[in-house]
């Protein structure tokens, strides 16, 4: 019969269920956690219902899939674990950086160094530009004028998710005469999809290696930690409520 | 699994005319670490400006809608 073993060094607690567990993690475990002789080190503990031999017993691919949205283990776009040390799957539409709309890296670092760094103005953004093409063989400048190099960067597609706003006015009872003027004003409120905008957070490559993939108690000599979001009793509570 | 973190600060934000104030509201992901979240500027992104709607008589039961 299968046993679901408390993941605690010193706790020898085995349950029958994997609700047993978490109901044993709650009741014995919530605040500390004796380690014994164990040298003062950080040791940290994923939920053992996160295990993968837990999921094995009929993989699917919807459970697949669970168990990685839950671990944070690397998988392919199914569910299915990569191999130890497998680079990422390419991602659809990415297929290689590209410096799509400029045409070349030296006019992005151009339009770069002008606008934002230099910040130069646009008549002397067009002198530059005619000086550059007098020098060049074939008479050309990363830019014509400045005003390529604006339109150029205006059709950056990357990143920024773009802005929608809508108009909210009260619409319940009105007072018979001389209604507020919070009653009578329209109010915009300016939004952007959350979802598209937490899509290009965590697709950043910038929180490579400081990004946790999974909840997690962390514990140095006895004491718990408590540092990020995920290791946090909330965060666990919410990935064993899914199992 | 992505547990999002929003939230709001005091600070209000004004228009050139000052008729109008807003809350901007923040999102980021809580897979990010504490640290990265208070130095990158691309870990807690605002997606939204709330308008205040201002007045003295909020409290009284007569113009709550429904």
């Amino acid at each position: 019969m299968q046993r679901w073993a408390c993941p605690l060094p010193t706790c020898k607690k085995a349950c029958r269920s994997p609700g047993g567990l978490t109901q044993h993690m709650n009741l014995k475990h919530r605040h500390h956690t004796n380690f014994g002789k164990r040298d003062k080190a950080i040791h940290r503990t994923y939920h053992p219902l996160l295990d993968g031999k837990f999921f094995n017993a009929g993989p699917t691919v919807t459970l697949l899939a669970l168990r990685n949205s839950i671990t944070g283990t690397p998988c392919d776009l199914d569910g299915y674990d990569l191999e130890q040390g497998a680079p990422p799957e390419a991602q659809p539409g990415e297929a290689r950086p590209s410096w799509s709309p400029f045409h070349s890296q030296t006019q992005f670092e151009t339009a770069d160094f002008l606008f934002r760094k230099a910040e130069m103005s646009r008549g002397n953004i067009d002198i530059l530009m005619e000086l550059w093409a007098s020098m060049t063989g074939d008479g050309q400048a990363p830019f014509r004028d400045h005003r390529e190099m604006l339109a150029t960067i205006d059709a950056i597609n990357r990143g920024d998710t773009p802005w929608q706003s809508f108009t909210a006015s009260y619409s319940g009872t009105r007072p018979p005469k001389d209604p507020p003027d919070w009653i009578l004003k329209e109010y915009t409120v300016f939004f952007r999809d959350p979802l598209a905008v937490v899509r290009g957070i965590i697709s950043n490559p910038d929180f490579n290696n400081q990004f946790d993939y999974a909840p997690y108690m962390e514990f140095e000599d006895e004491k718990q930690c408590w540092s990020d979001v995920m290791s946090g009793k909330w965060a666990w509570k919410q990935a064993v409520g899914f199992v | 699994m992505v547990p999002l973190v929003l939230g709001s600060d005091k600070t209000l934000a004004s228009n050139a005319t000052g008729l109008n104030e807003f809350h901007p509201l923040y999102i980021s992901p809580g897979n990010v670490k504490n640290s990265v979240r208070r130095a990158h500027c691309d870990a807690l992104i605002p997606i939204g400006f709330l308008a205040i709607p201002k007045s003295t008589c909020f409290g009284s039961s007569d113009y709550h809608p429904g």
